[in-house]
Formats: C-alpha cells, structure tokens, sequence
C-alpha cells in the first residue's frame, strides 16, 4: 500500500489537488464571497456546455475555429519550412532578408489583425491570415536554426565522399533539422491558437473566441467558462501529440 | 553556395586575403562587414520600392500607405502629443503586469522546482495554463476587473508569468548532480546549498524566462487594448484598422514591434553574460 502510493505519489497529489479545487470552486460557488454568475462552477459549465450541445451552436463553433486554424497552420508549415530551408542554407540570402525576418519575429502577429481587416475585410480568410501569420514565423526560424546546426563533420564527411549539392540536402542537412523544425511546429501550434481567437474575437460572427466574446458581453460567465475549457482541451491534444512526435525524432538531432 | 562548406573554407580564404595585398580595399569592406550592408540595403530598397509603388498608384496607397506618409503621421502624432499619451497608457500597463509576473513567476517556479510535492500539486494548473491561450480568459477577465488599466495589465501578467515560472523550474531542475552530491557531502544545510548552487545555476533560466516573458507580455498588452481599451498602442491599431488609416496601424505595428525587438535584444545581452553561469550537462 505504502510502496504504491510512493510509486505513484506524484499523480495521486496532482489529482487530489485539481479535484479539491473543483470540490472548492462547485461548492464556493453561490456564497456571497463568490457569486454564482461571477464564478460559475463546474457543473453550471457541465449544463451550459449541454445546451449550447443542443441548440448546435458549439458544434458550429468548434468547427469553424478548426477550419480555420487547420488552414492557417497547414500553409504557415508548408511557407516557414522552405522559407527556413532557403534562408538556412543560402547565406547572403538570409542576410538580405534579416532585417525583416528579425522584426517580424519580435512584433506580436496579433498586431497585425489591423491591417489584415483592412486587406481582407472581415471572414474566413482574415482569421486562417492571422493563424498563418502567427505560426510561420517560429516554424521559419526553427528551420532556419536547424539547418544551421548540422554537425559540421558530416557535411565534411559528405563532402569528402563525393556528395553532390542536393545529396548533401536531402541526406543530411534536411534530415538534421527535423527536430527542429517539429519544436518549431510545436510553438507554432501555440501561437496559432493565439491567432485564431484572437481574430474571432476581434473579426467574426462564429467560432469558440466569438462564443467567448459574446457570452463575456452577455455577462453569461457559464459560456465563457465553455469556450475556455474546450480551448484548454483542444491545446492539450495538439501540443501533446505534437510533444510526442517531436521525443519520437529527437533521436534525428546531429549535434 | 553552401554554408557549411563556406564556412570551413573561411580560415583559408582570410590567409589568401593577408597574402595578396593587391586586393581592392572595397571588396575586403564588402567581406567584412557583407551582413550589415545586405541587410541595410534590402531595407532601403523596401522602404524605395514601398514608397514608389505607393506614389504610382500601383497599389493604392488607401491600403498600404506609403513610409512618407507613416513618417508625417508619427510626426503629427510626436507633436500633439497623442502618441505620447498611447504610448503611456500602454507602458505603464506593461510595467505593472510584467512586474507582477516576475514578483510571482520567479518564487513559484523556485517553489516548484524546489518541494517535489508542491510540484505534484501545482502541475496539472500550470499544465492547463500552458496548453490555453491565456488570452482566452479575457472573457472573465472583463467581467471580473473591468475594462480598465487592471485588465490589461492582468493579461500582461498571465502572458508573462508562464514562460518565468517554467524557466525557473527548469533552472532548479537542471543542476550539475556532481556540485549537489559534492555540497551534500561537504554537510551544506538547505540555505547554503540553495544561496551557493540552487540560485546561481538558475540565474541564466531565469534571464531566459525573462527574455521570452517580454514577447508573451506585449501579446497580452494588444490583445488586452484591441479588445478593450479607449488609449494605447493596441487600441491605435484596433482604431486605425476599424477606420481605414493604414498609416495609424503601421504606427502602431512598429512601434510595438521596436520595443519588443530593443527589450528581447537588451534581455538577450544580459542572457549572453550569465550564460557560462549555466550548469554543463554531463
């Protein structure tokens, strides 16, 4: 008994205290120190999330911020990867462009949802734009880094064996950057996340950040509770599979 | 051409240039300083090019604006003291939130990496807020403090707070077992193993943790002001972007966009002097 609880203290204290917190926060809620419409409570959520189930408007929700953020993040992988290759391995390339790969890197991408309402008004395009955005940049400059840090005697190697420009590419430089480019993909998701509501908060008529918005108008605190809690579970599939994947290649780094 | 192999020939290539004098003294300039003067020159050629482009008509200068006209909007703002007031509002709630993250950030990311229960406990609430947008919570946020200078700097400090707490864990997590196993056994009590080790080991973590604090910070600040504000940068994109006025969100974009970029960079300079401070991993 002893031993197994030592074996797996860590999960049973982790588990205890998240349901203590619920235990606290359902039972808390609707005494005066915390009223039940600033708090909600667990199974207010439960019921709010059962309804919004029925009427289908969750549903809607979930889809179109998936849509949305599916695409967002499928080009900026498909741009960051070979603009991070390009930049990676031709030099005065990447020196022409620094400048503004710097500053584009820095800037919070969210700013930019000002500019992007003006190109592209406001609808599907606008909030896959800010998704783009918002992953291209960690995934380009992981790419980048990863293409930079191939160990220096196998391109040697390579070279003294005869490897052509593209063989050294496809064999080892492209390879080696692998892990990289997966811990790019893996912040990207993150940042992508980011895009996506914030575009719906700021540009929409539908998705899980205009769900947000709009029920934190109404003062309907149960429904924002709804749209964070399926944000939360969404960013634990994504970043853990994402997680595993990149443990799974880790093996790949060269140096 | 490519790197690796450039940069190999690099040593041989600079004897070549000491041996043969003749060579121009433009194209050693060229050699030496090539990063900067690519880099400098493909920003002016974009700035020319924007410029022209916009002057010509080709692309309606409505949409993209034009570096002039950005130039003579900043002016106008710097003059009548708008930008000044923005720029305020928006500075001082960075402060306080950013502030508020390191003050809570740092001790709780010691504490996590410090009690091993107390990092059972704590794990699966910093788990949920790492894998949320936290800027998803400005739905409660609003209802909770409002939408005054209070819920923008909480969202500073919910952007900010993480990335600290996390880096100081793993600081506290990293340390070189052979210095732990040596203090041990030299008697260290807990205060002189954690005031000699512990603590410097985590300081580059730490520095780091600020570094990325500012850039999830500045998110926080123009979500918080697109959303809810009447003053500061983000509030000038929102306005400029529900408006029409390129030029005001270009403004506001460089604006946010040059802090972010002085700050991780001075972060950065301070990153690179602790970093021998650093545990080596065996």
């Amino acid at each position: 008994m002893r031993a197994a609880f030592e074996r797996h203290e860590t999960r049973i204290i982790g588990a205890l205290g998240v349901l203590g917190f619920l235990l606290l926060w359902e039972l808390g809620s609707g005494t005066p120190y915390a009223p039940a419409q600033y708090v909600s409570s667990p199974s207010r959520i439960a019921s709010a999330t059962r309804l919004l189930l029925e009427r289908g408007t969750l549903q809607r929700d979930i889809s179109t911020s998936l849509v949305e953020y599916a695409l967002g993040v499928s080009l900026a992988v498909v741009a960051g990867i070979a603009l991070g290759l390009l930049l990676g391995w031709y030099r005065p390339l990447d020196e022409l462009f620094a400048p503004f790969t710097a500053f584009l890197y820095a800037v919070p991408k969210v700013a930019f949802i000002g500019l992007i309402v003006i190109y592209l008004g406001i609808g599907f395009t606008t909030k896959a734009a800010l998704v783009f955005l918002n992953v291209l940049f960690p995934v380009l400059i992981a790419t980048h880094a990863g293409v930079r840090n191939v160990d220096p005697t196998y391109v040697k190697c390579a070279r003294s064996f005869g490897a052509s420009d593209w063989q050294l590419f496809s064999g080892v430089v492209l390879p080696s950057a692998v892990p990289f480019i997966l811990t790019g993909l893996r912040l990207g998701a993150g940042y992508g996340m980011v895009g996506v509501i914030v575009a719906e908060f700021y540009a929409s008529t539908a998705g899980i950040g205009y769900l947000i918005k709009l029920a934190s108008q109404r003062f309907l605190m149960d429904q924002v509770f709804v749209g964070v809690g399926f944000t939360a579970l969404f960013g634990f599939a994504i970043l853990s599979a994402l997680g595993a994947l990149e443990r799974r290649f880790e093996s790949w780094r060269s140096s | 051409m490519v790197h690796g192999v450039e940069q190999r020939g690099e040593s041989s290539q600079d004897e070549l240039a000491g041996a043969d004098a003749a060579e121009p003294a433009l194209a050693r300039l060229w050699q030496m300083r090539r990063p900067l003067l690519l880099g400098t020159s493909s920003v002016l050629v974009a700035l020319g090019l924007w410029e022209a482009l916009s002057a010509a008509g080709i692309v309606p200068a409505f949409y993209v604006s034009a570096p002039s006209q950005i130039l003579a909007t900043l002016g106008t703002m710097l003059l009548d003291g708008s930008l000044g007031k923005h720029a305020g509002v928006s500075a001082s709630e960075f402060a306080i939130g950013y502030a508020l993250a390191v003050a809570v950030g740092i001790p709780l990311g010691m504490g996590i990496g410090w009690y091993r229960r107390f990092a059972a406990l704590m794990d699966p609430f910093v788990a949920f807020f790492y894998v949320t947008p936290r800027i998803t919570l400005i739905g409660l946020i609003v209802v909770w403090l409002g939408i005054g200078i209070n819920a923008k700097a909480a969202l500073v400090f919910l952007g900010a707070v993480f990335p600290l707490l996390i880096s100081t864990t793993s600081g506290l997590r990293s340390l070189d077992p052979a210095l732990v196993k040596c203090a041990r056994a030299f008697g260290a009590s807990d205060w002189q193993f954690f005031r000699t080790i512990a603590l410097p080991a985590t300081v580059p973590f730490i520095v780091t943790g600020l570094r990325l604090a500012v850039g999830r910070g500045l998110i926080g600040l123009v979500v918080g002001e697109l959303y809810i504000a009447s003053a500061g940068i983000g509030y000038l994109i929102a306005a400029g972007g529900q408006t029409f006025q390129a030029d005001l969100v270009f403004v506001g974009i460089f604006i946010i966009g040059a802090t972010a970029l002085v700050l991780m960079r001075l972060i950065g300079m301070v990153e690179e002097k602790y970093s021998s401070w650093r545990p080596q991993s065996h």
